[in-house]
């Protein structure tokens, strides 16, 4: 038995690396995207242009309004000196935010009256207007302080744990590494089932001795051995290139990549018994990563999906793994922790593995 | 007769391979000639650089005065090109794929109805127009494609291989479709891999291997063959051994089974052969002259088949001769909905047996062949190998079946050395005992120089003898061979069945399906399948027996199965 999985695993990886360009897709695409996504893929907002209206001539206006000149953040400012001029900026999107002074602002802030300014954002743009929201709040925040408004109030000194600089590169790229294991984990095996289904190979194999249990390992541990060779790659070039710090265990994250790559391997295959031709594979395949990826809390929190949705990201291996790779490489996360991620992944594994091999025989009607 | 095609010394090479190789040819107008040659020979790329598809490295070929490649623009329209592939629309019904060819082809809005109806009466397709293309049999679907090319009216009709994958019947039609088209005016270029069909050409090219063999009518080629081809009848013992025997006498160069006869060429400078002469008295009753076919010609231009040894068999242990039941179908159905693809089948094939399965496409035999080869899962009856139900037994009994796919299919992407390690290693083999058996394929099929090449990349000839290689490499006790030689050249197939053969004779039993009647005469026993059911079985003779009448006094194969389907259809319509 063995030797006839070990023949198996062999022809696999033969087929795979004998031909120079297939080499050349299984290793640099991964990376490349890597790079390309965790650049293209930032959640952060810099180089705002906002516009200022600014009605008060007083110093303490000026000075706000320089506040704003020197944060990073803001890039380009723009007078605009009456309210057709504003309504005009944000209508051509030359910026997203406008702030408002009225012209007793110097005064009553002289005379220690509470003083109002007016934000006005582009609602059509609300991602990147709430963040934006976020940095003018920081910046009046500080004003007042400074200012003495309202000074019985401390401002709160925020501390980001795990990511002091709120690098949005420390979020993504360890998120990015498991979402294309998962892709290529589904695909490489679907595709190879659905390729030997179009060229008549499968029913060759499926006369010989073979049983299904054998064919699933056969096709099962190419495709895991090709995925720790992508995920290692991208694992380094996350530590060198990017500089991201991993602080976790480098075994425990070994054996979560096992894992989920073999759960959606089992996927891949169950996908590729669906399907007879490769053009069918790699739309399945498709089909089920775009969704996968969208419920995995990879863009937005599960918790803010709705409650079926969050039910059916349950069954989401990415789900479980994000929360892994994450921990791991930021945190430290300790084993009896991520256990409780990984026992979901297995139960997946094992459910996947199980389908995949009953439709492998049921094919066969 | 003038030419309307002149094709002067040209070549034509792909990536350093020559597919064309210094040809010279012309066609004659308002004839049909026939492009004949197996799979490879070059076919396709000739017909291509007629249309002008390609351009020739050397040499030019002119149709109609204009060079084919240079001058492209003047010959829209004149050219009519049936693919092998016809890119039917499948999901567009059969008025509609007419229409769309017919714009394409600028068929004026006024005249498009009438060549419609031409078309549609002609083809016999009026009955199915609103049936989509892809619901249409093979047969049909080359009768719409036929259709959609002569849309336009073209003046030169090239048609790559129409007859590949169709049925007799539906062959039939089809040619004597295209010869209703000669009106003078017509041209017609008709490829095949099929040498019976260039027989009926009026003037045939006959192409092996980028070369151009022979040019001219086929009763020429076949005449230098007058008197040297002999039927040797009333055999006692088994015909296999004594073809095989025969077969390395000197002065025979070709010989096939026939039935229960033994069909012979011998070479031209050998002295007038008698029973006497090839030592076979006492193993035959008469050595009868019959007609030189084109295949004979063919083979003898090639400077004759294969010897009659077999390397391959000579690995193998004689199994017992005890005639034991090998491989039985009990019954067995396969339903898709409410359409019965198999229906109740029924046979038992002994040990040491070849039989074969034949029917038009679609009938069912492919069917048959995949439930007794546990591809298929029955819907009810069981198919038996060794006395094992290969749904239940599983892996085990399955180790006893060797297995041919219909096309080629073994791993294009490893090389021939891989392929081989790894059919040796999903049979079980291992260590020494695999090198062993890998080794004396390699010697048996003399795989030496191309151990190293990519299977996809191998001379088709090659690709052939390595998946009979991949199939046999276990030995097996039962082989299931779908279609095993289609387009391969005649000699490659001899050869194939000279190892067959002899493997039957150590007592391996065969299960064929085929399309071609020539490989149907090596049949012991033949199971004719239609519309799901086998309407006939029995031994080749006593199927050509059956529908021997006044009007049909010595049937072929092809005849046999021409008429056993048009009796069926007939008993059928008048329940």
């Amino acid at each position: 038995m063995w030797n006839r999985i070990k023949t198996l695993i062999v022809k696999e990886l033969q087929i795979l690396l004998r031909d120079r360009k297939t080499r050349i897709i299984i290793i640099v695409p991964p990376i490349m995207q890597l790079v390309v996504f965790s650049f293209a893929s930032t959640l952060e907002v810099k180089n705002i242009s906002m516009g200022v209206y600014n009605r008060d001539s007083g110093e303490a206006s000026r000075q706000l309004v320089r506040r704003f000149e020197f944060s990073p953040s803001f890039i380009k400012l723009t007078s605009l000196d009456n309210p057709r001029s504003l309504k005009q900026f944000l209508d051509a999107q030359k910026g997203v935010m406008v702030l408002s002074i009225p012209d007793d602002f110097s005064r009553k802030l002289a005379a220690g009256e509470p003083v109002k300014v007016q934000l006005l954002f582009d609602g059509r743009r609300s991602n990147v207007a709430q963040i934006v929201n976020g940095y003018a709040n920081r910046i009046l925040a500080s004003f007042r302080a400074d200012t003495g408004q309202a000074a019985e109030l401390q401002p709160l000194l925020v501390r980001n744990w795990y990511n002091p600089n709120l690098d949005y590169m420390y979020f993504t790229l360890p998120c990015l590494i498991g979402i294309l294991c998962m892709v290529m984990g589904i695909t490489i095996p679907a595709l190879s089932v659905a390729r030997e289904r179009e060229f008549g190979t499968f029913d060759q194999i499926l006369v010989s001795p073979l049983s299904s249990t054998e064919i699933l390992i056969g096709k099962t541990v190419p495709s895991l051995l090709i995925g720790l060779v992508q995920a290692t790659g991208m694992i380094l070039a996350a530590v060198w290139c990017f500089r991201l710090p991993f602080t976790g265990s480098g075994g425990l994250l070994y054996l979560s990549i096992v894992i989920f790559i073999t759960s959606v391997t089992g996927i891949g295959l169950f996908i590729s018994a669906l399907c007879k031709t490769q053009q069918q594979a790699i739309l399945g395949a498709f089909a089920f990563a775009v969704p996968a990826v969208m419920i995995s809390g990879y863009a937005t929190p599960v918790e803010n999906m709705p409650q079926w949705l969050q039910y059916l990201s349950l069954l989401d291996p990415l789900r479980y793994f994000l929360v892994i790779i994450r921990g791991i490489f930021l945190k430290a996360m300790p084993f009896s922790v991520a256990l409780e991620n990984l026992l979901p992944l297995v139960a997946l594994t094992v459910v996947s593995l199980l389908f995949a091999g009953w439709f492998f025989k049921k094919k066969l009607d | 007769m003038p030419a309307l095609v002149e094709i002067d010394r040209i070549r034509k090479e792909f990536r350093g391979e020559t597919a064309i190789d210094n040809l010279t040819a012309s066609l004659a107008k308002g004839r049909i000639t026939g492009l004949v040659g197996p799979d490879g020979a070059g076919k396709t790329t000739l017909i291509r650089l007629i249309n002008g598809l390609l351009a020739p490295t050397r040499g030019t070929v002119r149709v109609n005065g204009f060079d084919a490649a240079r001058e492209r623009a003047k010959l829209a329209g004149f050219i009519g090109y049936m693919p092998q592939k016809f890119g039917l629309y499948e999901d567009l019904t059969v008025l509609e794929n007419l229409r769309l060819y017919a714009r394409l082809h600028d068929v004026p809005e006024n005249e498009r109805q009438r060549q419609f109806e031409k078309m549609l009466e002609f083809t016999d397709l009026a009955r199915f127009t609103g049936r989509l293309a892809g619901a249409l049999s093979g047969g049909m679907k080359q009768k719409l494609g036929l259709a959609c090319s002569l849309l336009g009216r073209p003046r030169l009709l090239l048609l790559d291989e129409p007859g590949v994958g169709v049925d007799p019947i539906s062959r039939r039609e089809l040619w004597s479709m295209v010869n209703a088209l000669l009106d003078g005016e017509m041209t017609v270029l008709w490829s095949t891999s099929y040498l019976d069909e260039a027989e009926r050409c009026e003037s045939v090219l006959l192409l092996n291997e980028s070369k151009l063999l022979f040019s001219g009518p086929p009763a020429e080629l076949t005449g230098r063959l007058q008197d040297r081809v002999r039927l040797l009848r009333g055999i006692e013992g088994d015909r296999r051994k004594l073809l095989a025997r025969l077969l390395d006498k000197p002065g025979v160069i070709d010989g096939v089974i026939q039935g229960s006869a033994l069909r012979l060429v011998f070479a031209a400078d050998a002295p007038c052969p008698s029973l006497a002469s090839l030592g076979v008295e006492r193993d035959a009753r008469e050595l009868i002259p019959v007609q030189p076919r084109f295949e004979d010609a063919f083979i003898d231009i090639l400077g004759g088949g294969p010897g009659g040894r077999s390397e391959l068999a000579e690995r193998f242990e004689p199994l017992p001769d005890d005639g034991a039941t090998v491989a039985a179908a009990h019954t067995l159905v396969k339903r898709y909905g409410s359409f019965t693809a198999a229906d109740r089948i029924d046979f038992r094939i002994r040990r040491g047996e070849i039989f074969g399965l034949l029917g038009p496409n679609g009938a069912g035999k492919s069917t048959t062949f995949k439930m007794l080869c546990g591809l298929l899962r029955p819907t009810s009856g069981s198919a038996e190998i060794n006395g094992a139900d290969l749904q239940r037994s599983g892996p085990e009994a399955r180790r006893q079946l060797g297995y041919m796919a219909q096309k080629f299919s073994q791993y294009d992407g490893l090389n021939l050395l891989q392929n081989l390690r790894f059919f040796a290693g999903i049979y079980g083999l291992t260590g020494r005992d695999r090198d062993r058996e890998i080794d004396g394929m390699v010697d048996a099929f003399h795989f030496a120089p191309y151990l190293k090449a990519n299977a996809g990349d191998l001379p088709l000839g090659i690709r052939q003898r390595l998946a009979l290689a991949c199939a046999v490499m276990h030995k097996p006790a039962v082989l299931f061979l779908d279609e095993p030689t289609s387009g391969v050249s005649p000699v490659t197939r001899r050869e194939f069945w000279t190892h067959i053969n002899a493997l039957v004779d150590k007592g391996v039993t065969v299960l064929i399906t085929t399309h071609f009647m020539d490989e149907a005469e090596y049949c012991d026993r033949i199971a004719l399948v239609y519309r799901g059911r086998a309407i006939a079985t029995g031994t080749p003779d006593e199927l050509k027996e059956q529908v021997r009448s006044a009007d049909c006094p010595d049937p072929s194969m092809e005849d046999a199965f021409i008429r056993l389907v048009q009796e069926s259809d007939r008993q059928e319509a008048s329940r």
